[in-house]
């Protein structure tokens, strides 16, 4: 348990990357090759993947100006005052929502499916629902003990996983060559083959864009590590060095997945890459690629709910949420008000996820606030060079105004992107709703809040 | 303010922490030594050493190993060890820098908020 005292590049990499290696992430690339169409989804994940470099230049900039934990709300406290601040943090707290419950659901989905699979008496008749329940209070608990995924353990089972997911697309890439599927054709196997997926011409491809955003959810929550490093300049090396792991890997899976199967039978299920692992190699794929789903959601899901709960805690603390949510547990520290909060919230609408069956409607939620957050970042970016323009950057985005300038622009193009066909009509009013009242909350309960904790 | 001053003020906080029981029941089995730098008084640090439980001594040096980190302005350090300023506020705005594991964070915080608010 001793100081962090200076964090190398491998482990900043991995940490970048950790949440967006998830399993909720099949479906979105999924969404992703419904919209650009099955042969060009590997460009859709590239573009998005080039985008959100550029993204990372400006949190680099921000992150070098400001090297604390606070991360993105300390920027945009610094640029647009407190207000705007609270609003982007209440964005994050519905990120995770979303998020977290569409992993929840997907990877309840995935255990459903491998259990039912193997015909194990009682476990392969347990439905989703109940799966749903168990992996989030798995979840809580072990959160609520301060279990965390050591720095050593993180780096290695991301860079496995990297190496999982390139090893079994390289075999299906082999595998397709030999069977004569077209790449990106969709269909081997599964009785509706030989057709590609349609495109939705430019429309669809800047919507496929927008949905692979989720493809890199969280990549800069790195920054608040910046502190921790001894060279200031590592950390915008990581973030674009893991955003670049992350597309080459999604584009070479999602490719062979609408290889293999239908986009329109992956599109149906919360669960593709199972599809995919058994049209390419039977039960034997879906084990394999279950264990991958099962690594990839106990590093993101936990490292996510660990520090949304620290975000709501932090919050708690210093007056702009109740008091109430800042309990700490005596024995474990752990923040156990923030965490059972975030806990009843994420159970409720992952068991609604699984009600209903719309986890695109939270997935494409997520990615629309990503791209908002950006979209704002970038703003901060070039309100700070002007309000600002003698405080020390240690790094600089480069190409001067343009390139968070262009960044800007094209993210919020991007975040009304989502909101149109083929996307769920609820995505739209759902994340109006968070916005909404995320700003609201910032605006009046804050205030409130801080009058009243003054009075006492 | 003076070194002297921060001094006295994190002595009254070691004192003030071993006179609330749940403080003690938090500081239980804890063996750390604490950094505390004032980054505008030409980075002087002083070390809270905390020994099973005890906090033994606040020294005017660095004393190593060093578990956790904290940095922030002279008058912010007061502010907090005197139980004025919210930590957790001076560090949403970016004026307190935490280095250590998330655990210790949190179990300092705490104490912090036990003892004061």
């Amino acid at each position: 348990m001793g100081l962090r005292r200076s964090l190398r590049l491998r482990t900043l990499v991995a940490a970048s990357a950790g949440l967006a290696l998830a399993s909720s992430v099949y479906p979105a690339s999924i969404s992703a090759a419904q919209a650009a169409g099955g042969r060009l989804v590997w460009l859709a994940i590239a573009v998005a993947g080039l985008l959100c470099v550029m993204a990372s230049a400006n949190f680099a900039e921000l992150s070098s100006m400001y090297p604390t934990a606070g991360g993105v709300q300390v920027y945009v406290r610094q640029a647009f005052g407190e207000r705007l601040a609270v609003t982007v943090s209440l964005l994050y707290v519905f990120l995770a929502w979303a998020a977290g419950a569409a992993e929840a659901y997907v990877f309840a989905s995935v255990l459903e499916r491998v259990f039912a699979a193997t015909g194990i008496p009682l476990l392969s008749s347990i439905p989703v629902a109940v799966w749903v329940l168990l992996v989030i209070s798995f979840f809580f608990f072990i959160n609520l003990r301060g279990v965390e995924t050591a720095g050593r353990t993180q780096d290695v089972l991301t860079y496995f996983m990297f190496f999982l997911i390139f090893a079994v697309s390289a075999y299906a890439l082999f595998a397709a060559a030999t069977r004569g599927l077209p790449l990106g054709g969709g269909g081997g196997g599964l009785g509706t083959g030989g057709v590609a997926a349609p495109s939705g011409g430019v429309a669809g491809f800047v919507q496929g864009v927008a949905y692979s955003i989720y493809l890199f959810i969280g990549f800069e929550w790195v920054t608040p590590l910046a502190e921790e490093t001894t060279d200031i300049k590592v950390l915008p090396r990581a973030m674009p060095i893991a955003v670049v792991l992350l597309a080459v890997t999604y584009a070479a899976w999602t490719t062979i997945m609408v290889t293999f199967a239908p986009v329109s039978v992956l599109a149906a299920s919360p669960t593709p890459h199972l599809i995919f692992a058994e049209a390419l190699a039977g039960p034997a794929g879906l084990l394999i690629v279950g264990v991958v789903s099962a690594l990839a959601t106990f590093t993101s899901f936990n490292a996510g709910m660990m520090g949304n709960s620290r975000l709501v805690y932090g919050m708690a603390r210093e007056g702009t949420l109740p008091k109430a949510l800042s309990r700490i547990h005596l024995t474990y520290f752990s923040p156990w008000a923030a965490l059972t909060f975030m806990f009843i919230i994420e159970l409720v609408l992952a068991l609604l996820l699984t009600l209903t069956r719309s986890f695109t409607v939270a997935i494409l939620m997520a990615a629309a606030i990503e791209c908002v957050i950006y979209f704002l970042v970038a703003l901060v970016v070039l309100r700070l060079r002007r309000t600002k323009p003698d405080a020390e950057r240690p790094y600089r985005a480069p190409g001067g105004a343009v390139l968070p300038a262009v960044t800007a622009g094209v993210f919020a193009l991007l975040s009304v992107a989502v909101f149109f066909p083929p996307s769920p009509l609820l995505v739209g009013p759902f994340f109006a709703v968070a916005l909404g009242l995320s700003y609201v909350y910032a605006r009046f309960a804050v205030p409130w809040i801080r009058a009243r904790a003054g009075k006492k | 303010m003076t070194p002297e001053e921060l001094t006295a003020i994190l002595e009254d906080f070691r004192l003030r922490a071993h006179e609330n029981k749940i403080v003690l029941k938090m500081l239980k089995d804890w063996t750390r030594n604490i950094h505390v730098t004032a980054t505008d008084l030409d980075a002087r640090t002083w070390t809270m050493v905390i020994d099973n439980g005890r906090i033994v001594r606040v020294a005017l040096e660095a004393v190593e190993p060093r578990d956790i980190h904290i940095q922030a302005l002279v008058v912010a350090l007061a502010g907090i060890f005197r139980g004025e300023l919210n930590p957790a506020k001076e560090f949403a705005k970016g004026n307190l820098k935490f280095i250590g594991s998330n655990k210790d964070e949190m179990r300092l915080d705490a104490i912090i908020q036990y003892l004061w608010e």
